[in-house]
């Protein structure tokens, strides 16, 4: 259909070819899903969109975004097996959300529905727009925006059972190098693994040097945040590699994922902490998202069936 | 106090010449939120007109109005996000036009406006509108481009917008 469009032959229109600095502010406005249609506009454009100094003003431009209006939230649909996301800004501005679904890689990587497994996919992480996502054999670097993912390289733990395997996804900065570290960490076993997407392979850090709760790491400041048996926040560096701890003491801390009610509302907790600080202090906020995002899934639900 | 004091200040004029050979006459203070002239005035080149060889006169028309309003102490923030609204109303080309100009005369406010403007524009179009739009000619063989849309077909897909504007 819009390859058979004809345009008229004469054109009123007297524009000058457009200097590259331009075009280029003009294309980090765009969304992903308009850049990638216009990467066969010319050799010219399609030069622009590809370079990693654009892939860089991009990323930062809708990052920055004051009024969050790239900013999306994604959701794991168990029942349908499938993502969706929303804009953020409609959770909290519209009266009524409408979710989307999402291609994912298990989808074209040929996951049997048939099998029945309970959860075929966990979201262990995201830093800016990448996903970080694992299934009972695999780990996965998923791009939402472009639909491109990347399979990780047998990691070659000595214990290879998922549920045992802590891990935090992260970016750093320095390298300009996205990490995923995983790790064992019992009365047993003690082993760390880093992964680098830019040389794409393992390699052994130092130990955890604490025993912690099964949570995936929050990625904050360059590093990834764990809360320990005792209580603490310990961390890991992504520049540097290395461990340190947080002076700080955390009183409460509910399981993610874990259901409950506030009011009349259930509510999936996606991670909520209790800390002696006004670090996390924001759970009340937390909670309202959390309905909305409820709400949501319920809607497409109810709309699909 | 505010009022006595503005009106013992002397107002320095300019005078702007656009590329058609119109003159236009605006206040120092407004016309420096261009670094451009700015520069000039620093430097002691404003005393007579000054030649601005690349905005035509309807461009600068529409810059002038654009730096008024968003130097005028009067203005309030509602009334300059409506002009904002309007003023990106005008026809993508003349936004196109505005744009170089913001570049050339160095108004980084207006010059983010418009790139704006454009973005949301072209969002939803067809490359084949862009490149109407902004004047291109397609250097790809088509098996070239077939492979492009290939890569990312679900790109292409959905209500696009032929329109060239």
């Amino acid at each position: 259909m819009e390859s058979n469009f004809q345009y008229p032959p004469t054109s009123s229109l007297t524009i000058p070819i457009l200097p590259a600095e331009l075009v280029t502010e003009i294309l980090s406005r765009l969304p992903v899903k308009s850049l990638l249609r216009f990467k066969c506009v010319s050799e010219l454009w399609l030069a622009l969109i590809c370079s990693p100094e654009f892939v860089k003003t991009h990323l930062s431009l809708s990052a920055n975004n004051k009024d969050y209006s790239r900013h999306k939230v994604m959701m794991y649909h168990v029942p349908k097996y499938s993502f969706k996301d929303c804009s953020l800004m409609s959770l909290f501005n519209e009266s009524v959300t409408e979710a989307f679904d999402l291609n994912f890689p298990m989808k074209f990587n040929g996951l049997d529905r048939n099998k029945k497994k309970k959860y075929p996919v966990w979201i262990m992480g995201s830093v800016n727009g990448l996903i970080y996502l694992v299934n009972e054999d695999d780990m996965f670097l998923w791009n939402p925006s472009t639909r491109k993912y990347k399979k990780l390289p047998d990691p070659r733990l000595t214990l290879r059972y998922i549920f045992l395997r802590m891990c935090g996804f992260g970016y750093d900065e320095l390298h300009d190098d996205y990490k995923v570290v995983i790790f064992i960490n019992n009365s047993s076993h003690d082993e760390v693994k880093i992964y680098s997407l830019k040389s794409d392979s393992w390699k052994n850090v130092d130990a955890c040097p604490s025993m912690v709760h099964y949570v995936p790491g929050k990625f904050v400041n360059g590093k990834l945040h764990w809360v320990t048996f005792t209580q603490n926040i310990i961390s890991i560096d992504l520049t540097g590699e290395r461990w340190g701890e947080m002076e700080i003491y955390v009183e409460s801390l509910v399981c993610p994922f874990s259901k409950t009610k506030v009011g009349k509302a259930k509510i999936t907790i996606l991670l909520q902490i209790t800390c002696k600080s006004t670090f996390f202090s924001s759970s009340v906020k937390f909670y309202l998202l959390f309905q909305k995002i409820e709400q949501a899934m319920h809607m497409q639900r109810t709309y699909n069936s | 106090m505010a009022e006595a004091s503005s009106s013992i200040t002397e107002k320095f004029f300019l005078t702007l010449k656009s590329s058609d050979g119109d003159e236009f006459v605006l206040e120092e203070s407004i016309a420096i939120q261009s670094i451009t002239i700015k520069n000039m005035v620093e430097d002691g080149c404003s005393s007579s007109v000054i030649p601005l060889s690349k905005v035509d006169t309807e461009t600068l028309i529409k810059v002038i109005e654009y730096m008024k309003m968003h130097s005028s102490t009067s203005s309030n923030e509602e009334e300059i996000e409506n002009f904002d609204k309007k003023f990106v109303s005008n026809s993508i080309n003349t936004i196109l036009n505005i744009l170089e100009a913001a570049n050339f005369l160095d108004i980084n406010n207006l010059l983010e406006l418009c790139a704006e403007a454009v973005a949301n524009r072209i969002k939803n179009k067809t490359p084949e509108a862009v490149r109407k739009i902004f004047n291109i000619t397609s250097d790809f063989t088509p098996e070239e481009e077939a492979e492009i849309r290939n890569e990312t077909p679900w790109a292409f897909e959905g209500n696009l917008d032929h329109s060239l504007d």
